[in-house]
Parts: structure tokens; C-alpha cells; sequence
């Protein structure tokens, strides 16, 4: 009895010292397993043994670097990451972060941070899906992001936001979809707001659809005349939103390639930066009648 | 208490949507699985419901039902979706609707709501109007499915379909990624605003991307016959083939339908690859072979840009 009740102690101080939010960030491990009938316990993490949320595993398993992996369908609810890390569920189930305000996935890393297979819901309320304010590389493949609320600097699937610094961004086999503000916006400030940002941001979107939010993908350098906004779009359908499909505005350069743009509600396409064509985009049947505004400039694939 | 809690039982049997309400039990999002039992708090990952009507119910206009695991989710009606609401199913395993009569899904929502479905099976098994028949919504985002086998006896145009298009009137968005639409015994995608009634004034705007649209007596038909609005189409990576009559089918009426064609393939049709009787253009990038007809009149020239 007595040696039962210090192993509970043992337990308790354990979990005390290990709670989310402690001082203690980052685990020992390589790898978390994370479930819905997982429990956030100091040796969860295993696949006999999952944890239950993201953030439990983020901050006391898994060690810089790692991953985290998706056994089974559930809401693994929203994480702050400040390190590099994985998220991966490939074909474990429907993993979501219901987001009902702030962020689902904040990201201040300066590393790689690789999500995969996640599906991001704001469900009318939440601020932004991702909201990536760090450096480093940030690769989003096979999501769902929808649902996100405000204007702005909020209501948007995935918002890239440093101050200064390098990112590499990557979107590939994604749904951005049904957000207040953009799909897509890459706004590097200081901040979050504020002019004098000097982020060097390179990105790729391949096969993404970002459809029916205010503006399908937004690139914004106006706060970050000191740094470089650059994005090549493959393959991308920004269809159908309330406003612009594809806008890049001051210091930023898109570049489209094989996709598509119709049925938004002002524009195919607005140049308010730098726009170029390789000229193999179906930028047909936006509402107003002006499929593209500002002109783009052709490029040659080579 | 307990009274209260009998009440919205008894509720329940008259209409499962009223007990949610009733109960008020509106969450961001509900989960169901072929495990879940309908009841007044279902909806937790431990707790899911068992059909999407009734989750349907529990869940706040905007939100989402997410999918557990591998069932059929169908309740006894179709599907009647009239608010914002998305439906969500990534790699939980076969989720499906069958629809032996009626529609598998029917969207008549209002004029600013976005209704998105990803990962369902909707099959007609061979009965069923139409998989999903959209009446009226902001938008409908279709993303990863299967449509199939929907062969209700009439055909007269709501019977029949994968996907059935047909708003009346307001402005509607439609989107189809990653989907296939096969086996359906009169049209795969059947975008005719007006349908119901002549004179309908909607604008409609869709995008068919990496979609297939084969097996089916019609692959994808944009009839505006009957609509004074606007309809535009942009069919980029589709395979409309092997269907029994056209692959791809635009008849303009007296409006500006108009169906653009990206990098589409239509082979093995029985009467034409692509029958145009109105605005029909080609990106010029397109593989149309080997249908018993390939064109029934030429296509225009548009401009890649």
C-alpha cells in the first residue's frame, strides 16, 4: 500500500512537471502516437500507448525534429509549435482542429515544420488555420482548412506572416476553402502588422484549391519592402471567391502555371505587384467580365 | 431535469432535427461512426452520431459533421442540407450514402452558404434520382468522391445523375476535385438551371477539375435552355469516356453557357466526344479521339494566358 501510493506521487509530481504549458518543451523521443482514446500521460506515445492530443505530444514526448503520427480519426485540438516537428496522418482518419477561436496551428519555429493529412475547421468562428510567424520551411500537404473568420490578418485557411528571415513554403494537394479573409495570404510584417519586415518568403502551391473565400491566394509585400514575396502556383483552381482569385500586391511576385480562374466575384486575377505567366492558365468567366486587371507579364518554362 | 431530458426524447421521435434543436445542442462540429448511436449529446469522438441527419442537427449553421470510420451514414430521407455545413470524411475509411430512391444529397440552402463534402461514396444502387442535386447555396465544394450507379426509372432529367445542378434563380458556385462520376443511367454532371420551371435567372460558375465522368449515358451536360442568367464552366484534367451517348454536351439556349475544355480527354463515347450546340471552347489542349464522332460542330478557340 504504501509503495502504491508513492508510485502515485511519483505520478502526480510527474504530471504536474510535464503539463502542457510547463516551462518543459520538447520531448527525448523520435516519434508520438497520438489517438482519440489516447491519454496525455507522462509515458504516452507509442502506438499501444498514444497520447491524445498534439500539443501533450509536442511538449513532452517527442524531441525537436520528430514526429508526431496520427493513429485514428478524432480532434486533436489546436497547437503552438516553436520548434521544428512533424505532423503526419496518412490514412489514420479524419484528424481535425476544430478552432472555434485564435489559431489551429500557430507556428513561430525556425526549422521544418511538415503537417500532413490534417483538416483545420474554424467552423465560422476561428482567427486563421495556420498562422506561420517563424522562419524556416513549412510544408502543408493533404489538408483541409475551412472556415475561418475576420478580415484581414484573420479569416484566413493559411496565413505567412514573418518578420524577417527565410521561409520556404509549400502547399501541395489542398483544400482551402470557405474563409472569411483569404485562402492563402503571404503578408511578411512586423508584428503581424506592422511595415519594415524583411522576410525573404519563396512558396509553392501545387494542385490546391482555394475556393469560395473572400480572395483565393493573396501575396502582400507592401509591410516588407526590405525582403522578397515569391510563389509559384501549379496547378492551382483559385475559383469562385468573393472578390479576386489570384492577387499579388506591392514587392510580390506570383507566378501561374497551369490554373485556373473563374466565376470570382471582381477578378481572374489582379496585378497589383508582379504577375507572370508561363501562359498555359484558364483565366475565363469571372463575374464582373474582367478576367485579368494590371496585365500579366509572360515568362518562358524552360 | 430528468422530464426535460424525456421530453426531448419524445421529441426525437417526431423529428430527429427538432430534438437537436430542442435539446439545443449546437456545437461546432459533430462526429459520426457506424458504431454512434443518434441520440440528443451525441456528437463527441466518444460519443458520435450514427447518421449525418442527425448530426446534421446538433451542429451549429457553418460547422462540420467529421467522419469516424467506415459506414453508411444515409438515414431513411435524403440528405436535406439548408444551411452552411461541411461533411468530412479524409481517410476514415468508406464512408457512404445510399440512395436506392430519392436523391443521396439535396442542397437548398441559402443565398451565403458554402457547403463542402470531401471522402463520401454516394451510390444509387441502381435506384435513386440523383446524387447530389443542388438547388441553391453560395457554394458547393465537392472534393474526393465517388458517385455512382444512380438509375432511378424516368430519366427526365432529374433521375438518373451524379450530380444534378438546377437552381433557379441567385448567384451559385460549384466545385469538383478528385471525384469520379460513374454508371449513373442518364448524366454524370448535369448542370440545367431551370430545370423545374422556365425563365430561372441564376448564375452559376463551376470548376471540374481531375474528375471522371465515364460509364454514364451522358458525361457532362450544361443545358440553359431555360435560364435568362449567366453559366460558365471550366473542365480542366476531366475524362468524360466510355459514356453511352456524348462525353461533354452544351446546348447555350439563348444565354452565354459557356464550357471550357483544359486538358480534357473524351474517347470510347457512343455518339460524340464532344457535342456542342452553343459556346464550347477549347483551350486547344485537349484529347478527344476515337469516338464513334469526335465533334458534332467545331469548337471555339479561347486563349491560355
Amino acid at each position: 500500500m504504501g509503495a502504491r501510493k508513492s508510485g502515485f506521487l511519483a505520478s502526480a509530481v510527474a504530471l504536474l512537471w510535464l503539463a502542457p504549458g510547463s516551462a518543459f518543451a520538447g520531448g527525448s523521443q523520435p516519434s508520438a502516437w497520438v489517438s482519440g482514446s489516447g491519454v496525455n500521460a507522462t509515458t504516452c506515445g507509442s502506438t499501444s500507448s498514444p497520447c491524445r492530443t498534439f500539443q501533450y505530444a509536442y511538449n513532452n514526448v517527442v524531441a525537436p525534429g520528430g514526429t508526431i503520427y496520427v493513429r485514428d480519426a478524432a480532434d486533436y485540438s489546436p497547437i503552438k509549435i516553436t520548434h521544428a516537428i512533424s505532423i503526419i496522418n496518412d490514412s489514420g482518419g479524419t484528424a481535425t482542429i476544430v478552432a472555434v477561436s485564435g489559431y489551429a496551428i500557430l507556428v513561430q519555429a525556425v526549422g521544418a515544420v511538415h503537417l500532413k493529412g490534417l483538416t483545420l475547421d474554424g467552423a465560422g468562428e476561428g482567427a486563421n488555420g495556420v498562422n506561420f510567424t517563424g522562419g524556416g520551411s513549412l510544408t502543408i500537404e493533404n489538408c483541409t482548412i475551412k472556415g475561418f473568420a475576420g478580415r484581414a490578418f484573420t479569416g484566413n485557411g493559411i496565413l505567412i506572416n514573418p518578420a524577417a528571415g527565410t521561409t520556404q513554403l509549400t502547399v501541395t494537394d489542398s483544400v482551402v476553402s470557405g474563409n472569411a479573409s483569404a485562402g492563402i495570404l503571404v503578408d511578411p510584417s512586423k508584428s503581424g502588422a506592422g511595415s519594415g519586415a524583411t522576410a525573404q518568403v519563396f512558396g509553392t502551391l501545387t494542385r490546391v484549391d482555394a475556393v469560395n473565400n473572400e480572395t483565393g491566394v493573396l501575396l502582400n509585400g507592401s509591410n516588407n519592402s526590405g525582403g522578397a514575396v515569391s510563389v509559384i502556383a501549379s496547378e492551382v483552381n483559385a475559383s469562385d471567391n468573393i472578390d479576386v482569385g489570384f492577387e499579388a500586391d506591392l514587392h510580390a511576385t506570383l507566378f501561374l502555371s497551369r490554373s485556373t480562374a473563374t466565376g470570382n466575384g471582381l477578378y481572374g486575377v489582379a496585378n497589383f505587384g508582379n504577375v507572370d505567366t508561363y501562359g498555359d492558365n484558364a483565366i475565363n468567366g469571372n463575374r464582373t467580365g474582367n478576367d485579368v486587371i494590371g496585365g500579366l507579364t509572360s515568362v518562358g518554362s524552360r | 431535469m430528468r422530464n426535460a431530458i424525456f421530453a426531448v426524447v419524445a421529441a426525437c421521435t417526431l423529428s430527429n432535427i427538432a430534438c437537436a434543436d430542442a435539446a439545443n445542442i449546437v456545437s461546432p462540429s459533430a462526429w459520426v461512426s457506424g458504431l454512434g448511436k443518434d441520440a440528443p449529446a451525441c456528437g463527441s469522438t466518444t460519443a458520435p452520431c450514427r447518421t449525418f441527419e442527425y448530426a446534421y442537427g446538433v451542429v451549429v449553421p457553418g460547422g462540420s459533421i467529421f467522419v469516424k470510420d467506415a459506414a453508411d451514414y444515409s438515414a431513411q430521407a435524403p440528405l436535406v442540407i439548408t444551411h452552411a455545413i461541411s461533411i468530412i470524411n479524409k481517410s476514415s475509411g468508406t464512408a457512404t450514402i445510399v440512395a436506392h430512391s430519392g436523391d443521396g444529397i439535396d442542397v437548398e440552402a441559402g443565398a451565403s452558404d458554402n457547403v463542402y463534402i470531401e471522402g463520401l461514396t454516394i451510390d444509387g444502387a441502381g435506384g435513386g434520382d440523383a446524387g447530389i442535386n443542388i438547388v441553391s447555396a453560395a457554394s458547393v465544394t465537392i472534393e474526393h468522391c465517388l458517385i455512382k450507379s444512380f438509375d432511378a426509372p424516368g430519366n427526365n432529367g432529374g433521375q438518373g445523375d451524379g450530380i444534378l445542378v438546377e437552381p433557379q434563380s441567385g448567384t451559385l458556385a460549384f466545385t469538383v476535385t478528385d471525384t469520379v462520376i460513374s454508371g449513373n443511367a442518364y448524366i454524370g454532371v448535369f448542370v440545367v438551371p431551370g430545370l423545374v420551371n422556365s425563365g430561372a435567372t441564376a448564375t452559376v460558375s463551376g470548376t471540374l477539375t481531375r474528375v471522371a465522368v465515364v460509364s454514364n449515358q451522358q458525361g457532362v451536360v450544361l443545358n440553359d435552355f431555360a435560364n435568362s442568367g449567366a453559366l460558365t464552366v471550366i473542365a480542366t484534367e476531366v475524362d468524360a469516356s466510355g459514356n453511352s451517348g456524348d462525353g461533354f454536351y452544351v446546348n447555350s439556349g439563348s444565354s452565354s453557357a459557356s464550357l471550357y475544355l483544359n486538358r480534357a480527354t473524351a474517347t470510347g463515347n457512343l455518339k460524340y466526344g464532344v457535342e456542342n450546340l452553343g459556346k464550347l471552347y477549347t483551350y486547344k489542349d485537349n484529347s478527344i479521339n476515337n469516338n464513334v464522332k469526335d465533334l458534332s460542330a467545331p469548337l471555339t478557340a479561347a486563349a491560355l494566358q
